[in-house]
């Protein structure tokens, strides 16, 4: 049965109950027959007419259930069961008979008449009757009982589970295993090997128990489980869609940091959730909380189609918080689960509700760098302008059509809406301006400039969104260069407007409308609709409800699910029919319930958790059980693990000697070189362009909210670790502080830095033949005649950081003096006042020639006042110069005598205005014999050298001991 | 290396990583070809896209009606993006080719020779008059939500052939097509099944495939890395059962070992012979018509081949000029591709796919106040009828199947809709378009949603 089946049909009885989860519905041939080809076309085709759940039923005939189709219509029955030829509806759809045609519209394919023959013929099997009502289904679905607590704890629910089996827990893993796996687990972090050392010493009863609260207390708990968290909030860094492709939120970092910071501070988990959907709606509460609301407005962006927009917060709300797919019933009720379609446009009333307040909320202090204060003021203005200059045209324009507008006034009468629009569109008419011309609104055509949007043309379309889009990343660049951090938040509009249903998901065709109200299977309905606002505070507050019977089982569930890596419930975001049921109900449901009682305290599970025999017990295998249990949803064993790829690379991170351990602030780049030592977690996360790193190990796509992250084994992890340059730095760095002389020690440091152990014999002696062989080393990569940097009051500084494509100052251009200054291959931006700089530095005493065109494009609305390019020699001073402004030059010159050492700078500097200053420019330098391409000699960094320490600590981080946690 | 050493099955998967049903689709079908349900006709797919909107009316769909009319108003009027005006007739002429007769404009004669190996599709169409959302419904069977590609479903579904390369390729010169990795993006299925983008413009390898080259050891040092790798990674597994959750890991360093040297040779065409470089000709379109062709030989599952970035066949302005210089650059590397296939043999069981994810207007496109000015002699989009070809993998050789209206407006006869396309395509490859499922968020996803019908009458 497809989605379609029962698209259209309203909360009615009879056709929902078939939303079973295997209600018994008979295996018969005949039932299958129906409802894979008679039902779905009774759906779309003939419920809108003939069901409970019409507008208004017509010719009294329902097509619904069995008894109404033996009744028939007012003319009688329509089906005579094994009858085909003499069944009305068989004639009618068959169209042989002019006053009997159905469905109106264009007539069933003859493959479905053929289909609806058969079904007649077999006797018009139907299963409604004996089938559930809805509400009993609701009942019956386990995730909407209440949850009821349990004498016992973790330990005896497993235990009960695996006795039933046969089955008992494994012996407890050893120290060094267990501090390994509840340091990762906790903090994303192996521990040290004198960590190690001092818990496989420490003797006294409660050192576990002291490891676990050392662990949960470390600011790197918030950063482990916060990256969890942001998978749930499908965060990202940039907006994507595209219109705005790749453009940067200014202060996405503030919600993760917030995400961070709350989980460290343990903040009950209700108002964790509570502020990320309403911070803004709660009375009183301190600003800094402001920046949780980024769960609502940082996910992906429909700017062409709100109801996009609208549907990705539904469905991160809801499966994220409630484990409930309630986004299945945008389009028709839910197939399987209690949810109506009015709940969905009830939740829609909430979020499309919403906008960015005019300005975002200040959430620190820091200095503002003032430069973008004016720049953002004249982009407004220019917006303005353009908006003004624009609107006199057109309300120009539209004043010479008076007489064409009163003639169509007059032709409209009568017409329906579509006849309207195409009597616009044949006589090129503007519908917004007859509109008011037919509502006799005084001077018609000289529309206000508030509804310029009603009249502009494709081009100023296209024109004010350029112009948006540079604001916003004007203020992208302005936070990413230090201006006082804000938060993404939202606010309500102004005047709330309910949503009506929209039929099959269309936007264009209403239905009944629908007030904001808690879903219906938590009690929630029109009777009792909220009434603040836009209703989300009164949302999250149904939401976070202790009489909820889902919030506290989902999140209970989804820290056990990173815990064990799988969840009690395997599909944690769904919690229905659907879903998989619990292995273990009555312990999430304790755990669940005492979660609440704790006020809902996550370090308290935690800690609950971490110290149970369960979790403590070994990964080893047993044959036994496996027979009887393979998927080990017993939990007879501790399930053995991959890291996820933050947790490989802040590990290499650590072994290399260079974990940044600072918490917090802008985002950096993860492909940029040198690598930055900061924590994965604040890596840049550009929604639709992940970083190969990244999506190569099975990091959440941010498009919409991630359950769990998939587990690939994929050859391009394997090429990650054996030729990024990632991995080889850190094993260099890695191989660079080793400090002993003799290979056997060597070799012992590198194992206690890496994998936290000392060798055993035979890896000993593994090791000490490798460091002790033979290396052959692959001469040195030519760094080539080119530099590439910024030139400030005449002195070349070379960028720092090579990040992807591109050199640049930072790991998050802009980067203080550089500011937004890069050079890729073929292209550039000078900085604010910096001029950018390719440098050629002459191999020998040459006499060259220069080609190459420079190139400043502009919008249709110009900005900026171009870039003026210049080639500058260190001996001989400046050659020559182009300005170019929406223009191009060609940047050649013959006869250059250069000598041996002698620099050739290729000058770029942003003239007066550093506004819209990227160009092209890819100059040639050819002498006799040979010639140097900006472009196809472009390169990064040289790879580092790996000495054979280096490549000793380059296995060691590709063994699966580094890359597994047991 | 055989498939078979490191073949994991689901049961084997779901004991060894302790996961769920959500997670079930991973190693064990990332790994390897698998046999689709259904008998099948296809084993691969190649699909040349003429992005930005080839037009019909001038290529694969002659109208005399259009000619008559030529600068006359036509009875039929329908809602594209923009305004168009008079029926505008094409400036390119028809000859029927081939013993089938089908005809086919002047500015691809070469295709024209191969038109008995094409089914024509004369009744194509879609939903929406702009380029986003087509392409989404082309690539991906829905204007606007996040779904996975076809390429994605087709790679989850069969697998890879070679597993030393990508199973699904993305083949676009000089950067990205309009919307980006969108059109090839996996969604929710795994990651692995999303496509890897490759920019033909680019010769070095490096930049070709991320990670791919070994720039800081010779290859003989690595494998002495690799060696001490397999040798302390086997006494690890020893301890632990050999579980095969770590053979697999063990047996990916292998693999991307040897990756490295079977990408170099898949994209090196000074492999290539003369006879070759002069069949697919000169420039960009040869060079990765030719690398497709390289692709698919060595077992890529799904290669798409963009004609360039953003959307090159958008003829707003002056068809004449600019749909003469496109197909002037890739009718002989596709004609030359389409016989290489045959001579081959591979055409028999590689399903081709040319079109764009609209067609144009026969109307011509009229300037307006604020956009476009100055555009003359272009057409629209137009998503009510167009043609695509089909040709190998099973369809019927030498078919015009469909016919849009007079003008060529609509589709009439015989409607394709994008649904049905894909419907038919995944027949050919062995699916049951309403059973290829993958379970998310409580839904059974399809490529074709809740259409789409298979179209019997083009199958051979």
């Amino acid at each position: 049965m497809n989605c379609e089946t029962i698209q259209g049909m309203r909360a009615h009885s009879e056709i929902l109950a078939l939303c079973w989860a295997g209600v018994a519905l008979a295996q018969s041939p005949a039932l299958d027959h129906f409802e894979t080809k008679i039902r779905p076309v009774l759906v779309a085709r003939c419920y809108g007419c003939h069901s409970a759940g019409a507008a208004a039923i017509q010719g009294g005939l329902r097509l619904d259930s069995t008894a109404a189709m033996q009744r028939g219509g007012n003319s009688g029955p329509v089906v005579l069961a094994g009858d085909a030829d003499g069944s009305v509806l068989i004639r009618s759809i068959r169209r042989t008979d002019k006053s009997l045609q159905m469905p109106p519209g264009p007539g069933l394919s003859k493959e479905v008449v053929a289909d609806f023959e058969r079904w007649v013929k077999d006797g018009a099997v139907m299963p409604m009757d004996a089938a559930p009502v809805r509400a009993k289904a609701g009942k019956t679905l386990w995730s909407l009982q209440k949850p009821v607590r349990q004498p016992g704890s973790i330990d005896d629910f497993v235990k009960k589970g695996l006795a039933e089996k046969g089955l008992a827990m494994s012996s407890e893993a050893d120290r060094r295993t267990l501090i390994r796996r509840v340091s990762i687990d906790v903090t994303g972090l192996a521990p040290t090997a004198a960590e190690t050392e001092a818990f496989m010493a420490d003797r006294s009863p409660d050192a576990y128990g002291t490891l676990v609260d050392r662990l949960l207390a470390s600011p790197h708990y918030g950063e482990r489980w916060g990256r969890h968290w942001l998978d749930v909030a499908r965060y990202a860094d940039s907006v994507n869609d595209s219109v705005n492709a790749g453009q940067r939120y200014p202060w996405s970092y503030t919600y993760r940091d917030w995400v961070i910071s709350a989980l460290n501070a343990d903040m009950p988990y209700d108002q964790f959730v509570l502020y990320q959907l309403a911070a803004d709606r709660v009375p009183n509460v301190d600003k800094k909380h402001l920046a949780a609301l980024g769960f609502i407005r940082l996910g992906r962006e429909f700017p062409k189609s709100q109801p996009e927009t609208v549907d990705d917060r539904i469905d991160a709300s809801t499966r994220g918080l409630l484990g409930l797919t309630v986004a299945c019933a945008r389009c028709h009720d839910h197939k399987y689960d209690p949810i109506p379609t009015k709940d969905y446009y009830s939740l829609y009333s909430i979020f499309s509700n919403l906008r960015e307040p005019e300005e975002l909320p200040v959430l620190g202090k820091a200095a503002e760098p003032t430069v973008y204060a004016a720049r953002l003021a004249k982009i407004r203005a220019a917006q303005d302008e353009y908006r003004k200059r624009r609107h006199a045209e057109m309300v120009a324009f539209f004043q010479t059509q008076d007489a064409e507008y009163q003639k169509a006034t007059v032709d409209a009468k009568g017409l329906s809406n579509p006849e309207i629009e195409e009597l616009v569109r044949q006589r090129q008419l503007n519908l917004h301006v007859l509109n008011r011309w037919r509502k006799e609104v005084a001077n018609p055509s000289a529309v206000p400039l508030a509804e310029f949007e009603q009249i502009y043309t494709e081009g100023d379309s296209n024109n004010t969104r350029a112009l948006r889009v540079r604001y916003n990343t004007m203020l992208a660049q302005a936070a990413y260069d230090g201006a006082v951090p804000r938060a993404m938040a939202i606010e309500d509009v102004p005047e709330p407007v309910a949503a009506h249903v929209f039929v099959r998901g269309n936007a264009n065709n209403p239905g009944a409308l629908t007030p904001p109200h808690a879903l219906t299977c938590l009690g929630g309905g029109e009777d009792n609709a909220f009434r603040e606002g836009s209703g989300r505070l009164e949302f999250a507050r149904s939401v976070v409800d202790k009489v909820n019977p889902l919030t506290a089982r989902v999140i209970v569930n989804r820290v056990w699910m990173h815990h064990f890596g799988m969840g009690l419930v395997p599909t944690p975001s769904d919690f229905g029919f659907r879903g998989d049921l619990p292995s273990h109900p009555e312990l999430l449901d304790t755990l669940a319930v005492e979660l609440m009682q704790s006020g809902w305290s996550l370090k308290r599970l935690h800690r609950r958790i971490l110290t149970s025999a369960v979790y403590r017990q070994g990964s080893g295998n047993n044959e036994a059980a496996r027979a009887v249990d393979p998927e080990n949803r017993l939990l007879w064993r501790m399930n053995r693990r991959r890291l996820e790829i933050e947790s490989l690379r802040d590990n290499m991170l650590l072994a290399a000697g260079r974990l940044d351990r600072g918490v917090g602030g802008l985002p950096f780049s993860l492909a940029a070189l040198p690598s930055s030592p900061r924590r994965s977690v604040y890596g840049f996360v550009e929604r639709g362009r992940i970083p190969a790193m990244l999506s190569a190990f099975d990091f959440s796509s941010p498009d919409q909210h991630a359950p769990l992250r998939f587990v690939t084994t994929v050859p391009q992890q394997a090429l990650f670790f054996l030729n990024s340059p990632f991995v080889m730095e850190q094993a260099v760095r890695a191989g660079a502080e080793v400090k002993s002389r003799e290979a056997d020690a060597q070799v012992g440091e590198l194992y206690r830095a890496i994998l936290g152990r000392s060798p055993a014999a035979g890896e000993l002696i593994a090791g000490v033949r490798f460091v002790s062989g033979e290396t052959e080393k692959l001469a040195a990569t030519e760094t080539g005649a080119w530099q590439y940097g910024v030139t400030e009051r005449g002195r070349f500084t070379a960028f720092p950081v090579f990040n992807a494509d591109r050199w640049q100052g930072g790991y998050a251009s802009p980067a203080g003096a550089f500011s937004k200054a890069f050079l890729r291959a073929t292209s550039g931006e000078p900085g604010d006042t910096t001029a950018v700089t390719r440098r050629w530095v002459s191999p020998e005493t040459v006499t060259i020639a220069i080609d190459g065109s420079l190139r400043h494009n502009q919008g249709a609305v110009p900005y900026g006042d171009g870039v003026r390019g210049r080639v500058v020699s260190s001996r001989q001073g400046e050659l020559a110069s182009w300005v170019v402004n929406g223009s191009s030059a060609e940047t050649k010159m013959a006869g250059i005598k250069v000598e041996k050492g002698e620099t050739l700078d290729f000058i770029v500097d942003p003239r007066k205005d550093p506004e819209s200053d990227g160009f092209n420019w890819a100059p040639t330098v050819k002498a006799a014999s040979q010639s140097w391409s900006a472009k196809d000699d472009f390169v990064g960094p040289p790879a580092a050298r790996p000495n054979v320490l280096a490549r000793l600590a380059h296995v060691l981080f590709q063994t699966n001991e580094f890359a597994f946690v047991e | 290396m055989k498939p078979k050493e490191f073949l994991i099955t689901r049961r084997e998967m779901l004991t060894r990583c302790g996961m769920g049903m959500g997670a079930l689709a991973l190693t064990s079908e990332l790994q390897g070809a698998k046999r689709p349900p259904l008998p099948f006709k296809a084993k691969r797919v190649l699909h040349l896209f003429m992005n930005g909107g080839v037009s019909h009316v001038d290529t694969f769909d002659p109208k005399p009606q259009l000619t008559k009319f030529g600068g006359k108003p036509i009875p039929i009027t329908l809602k594209t993006e923009r305004r168009t005006g008079s029926a505008f007739a094409s400036p390119f002429s028809f000859k029927p080719y081939g013993k089938s007769g089908i005809e086919v404009s002047e500015i691809f004669s070469n295709v024209g020779e191969c038109v008995d190996d094409l089914c024509v599709i004369r009744s194509m169409h879609t939903d929406i008059p702009n380029h986003e959302p087509s392409l989404m419904m082309l690539n991906c069977g829905d204007v606007r939500q996040v779904r996975p590609s076809f390429g994605s479903w087709v790679t989850y579904g069969l697998g890879t052939e070679n597993e030393n390369l990508p199973g699904f390729i993305v083949l676009c010169p000089d950067g990205l097509p309009t919307q980006g990795n969108q059109n090839w993006r996996s969604a929710f299925l795994p990651g692995a099944f999303q496509a890897t983008h490759i920019d033909t413009r680019e010769v070095q390898i490096e930049k070709l495939i991320e990670n791919i080259r070994n720039t800081t050891t010779t290859a003989k040092e690595q494998r002495r890395e690799l060696d001490l790798l397999k040798e302390l990674n086997q006494g690890f597994q020893e301890r632990r059962q050999n579980d095969a959750l770590l053979e697999a890991r063990v047996q990916s360093f292998e693999l991307a070992y040897r990756m490295q040297m079977e990408a170099d040779d898949a994209f090196d065409l000074t492999k290539e012979p003369a006879s070759m470089h002069k069949l697919y000709g000169e420039g960009m379109q040869a060079r990765q018509m030719m690398i497709a062709r390289r692709l698919l030989e060595r077992g890529v599952r799904f290669v798409q081949v963009w004609h360039g970035a953003g959307q090159p066949w958008d003829s707003h302005d002056d068809i004449k000029t600019n749909h003469g210089r496109l197909a002037r650059e890739c009718d002989q590397p596709i004609a030359a591709l389409l016989k290489d296939l045959k001579q081959r043999g591979m055409l028999e069981d590689t399903l081709v796919l040319w079109g764009g994810e609209f067609g144009r207007t026969p109307t011509v496109e009229l300037p307006d106040l604020g956009a476009n000015s100055g555009m003359v002699n272009g057409r629209d989009h137009n998503p009510y009828g167009f043609s695509m070809w089909l040709a190998g993998g099973g369809v019927k050789k030498g078919l015009a199947y469909g016919a849009t209206d007079e003008f060529g407006f609509a589709a009439a006869e015989n409607k394709v809709h994008v649904h049905d396309l894909h419907a038919t395509m995944l027949h050919l490859l062995g699916f049951d378009h309403e059973k290829f499922t993958y379970k998310y968020a409580g839904r059974d996803f399809r490529l074709t949603d809740v259409h789409g019908r298979v179209v019997r009458e083009i199958l051979a």
